[in-house]
């Protein structure tokens, strides 16, 4: 018997807690998405021209933004954590197409550390689930 | 008014020194001023931070055993500017057992902190749900519990919340809508998939009082505790330091969210 199955049913002290059993009860069921409902995922080479696209565009405008300093803060780290959620998926892309990317963003954009704008943001979170179907994918 | 955090769990080394003395250097090196107070009776923040447990007259212990003692008298200045720590010594056990007599015990470290003005104060506990950590639990605004990717760290939990629902007077859902509380995930391993895929199962519900940022295993994490350094001043490229520096901005989010970030600038740059 395989591990994951004797561990399966195996209930927690917590498992067990009213707050559990009270979140668990509250939380909605995910309905499961039939396969023809499921938006088509894009192909590998459609997703490497979209990085490709998106490398240029975040390398140009954000390295002629204003500095740091004058630009303002919305909340802190939140350029961090961005800069962070770049260079994870930058990592995934090249383990899933070694060879095609860049391995890290460019010197001039770490260093300013600005937001980009919103449709760029948007293209980011785009290839982010582009690249984890394209993921699951090759995992099946 | 400074934000006081506990760092509890009643189970023992899940990452609570660790997760205090380098959140506490996270936040001094992002410019606010911070007070780690140890009220661990084994005193590893104290010794964590390069303080040696003869190097001091008066500890923890004295703030809790004598009535009206003024907790300023025992803070001492750390390596890191900005930093202060209040220390701890083994006698602070039996000055923990001294306490049960007296009146309104749950409220003795809130009267010490009262006049105590920084911007942070992190609560080291120990490693049980005494008389001491009902102090802690009863002064702070927030609580961290770091848990460590095992079966009886998920049990501690358990156990804890329900503490946190006794000394706060609170039902489970009030605690978990008030955000009194995040889950920090500590000693991560990648490789233990199995075990991993288990009790994050078992923490679902609680995804989201969950910090994003988990701390994943590092064998730097626990030679700056024999270096006695925050791991910032270890080794600043290590994978510890980058969690825990990601650990002190989401936290800080998490403050500003509640609108409870102190008013000052911090120096985001500070650390690299």
């Amino acid at each position: 018997m395989s591990k994951k199955k004797l561990l399966a049913g195996k209930k927690t002290k917590l498992a067990k807690h009213a707050l559990t059993r009270a979140l668990t009860d509250k939380s909605p069921s995910i309905p499961e998405s039939s396969p023809a409902s499921a938006p088509a995922s894009p192909t590998l080479s459609q997703v490497v021209e979209a990085l490709r696209a998106l490398h240029e565009e975040l390398d140009q405008p954000v390295a002629s933004s204003q500095s740091p300093t004058d630009a303002p803060r919305p909340w802190p780290g939140v350029e961090y954590s961005f800069f962070h959620l770049v260079q994870d998926l930058r990592e995934l892309q090249e383990l899933l197409y070694p060879g095609h990317l860049p391995p890290t963003l460019s010197k001039e954009w770490k260093d300013h550390l600005v937001l980009p704008r919103p449709e760029v943001f948007q293209k980011i979170i785009r290839l982010t689930v582009a690249t984890l179907q394209e993921l699951k994918k090759i995992l099946n | 008014m400074p934000v006081i955090v506990a760092i509890i769990n009643q189970k023992g080394g899940t990452g609570k020194t660790t997760t205090t003395i380098n959140l506490g250097a996270g936040l001094a090196y992002q410019g606010f001023q911070t007070l780690l107070v140890d009220l661990d009776p084994q005193g590893h923040t104290t010794l964590g931070m390069g303080v040696e447990p003869d190097s001091f007259e008066e500890s923890m212990a004295e703030v809790i055993s004598i009535p009206r003692k003024n907790i300023a008298d025992v803070i001492l200045a750390t390596y890191i500017n900005g930093l202060f720590l209040a220390p701890s010594h083994i006698k602070l056990a039996r000055a923990a057992e001294q306490v049960y007599s007296r009146l309104f015990r749950e409220t003795i470290l809130q009267q010490a902190l009262r006049p105590l003005d920084y911007d942070f104060i992190l609560i080291d506990c120990p490693p049980s749900l005494g008389v001491l950590t009902a102090n802690s639990l009863y002064t702070s605004q927030f609580v961290i519990i770091p848990c460590q990717m095992s079966r009886y760290s998920l049990d501690g939990l358990a156990d804890l919340l329900t503490t946190i629902e006794e000394v706060k007077n609170l039902d489970g859902e009030e605690l978990f809508s008030g955000n009194f509380f995040r889950i920090l995930l500590t000693m991560f391993d990648k490789r233990n998939r199995v075990t991993n895929e288990f009790i994050l199962e078992q923490l679902r519900p609680y995804l989201e009082v969950t910090f994003a940022t988990i701390i994943m295993r590092c064998e730097a994490l626990n030679q700056a505790h024999i270096a006695q350094r925050a791991v910032f001043d270890y080794d600043a490229k290590s994978t510890g330091a980058r969690d825990y520096y990601h650990l002190t901005q989401e936290f800080l989010y998490l403050c500003q969210k509640r609108n409870c970030l102190p008013e000052k600038r911090p120096n985001l740059l500070s650390m690299l």
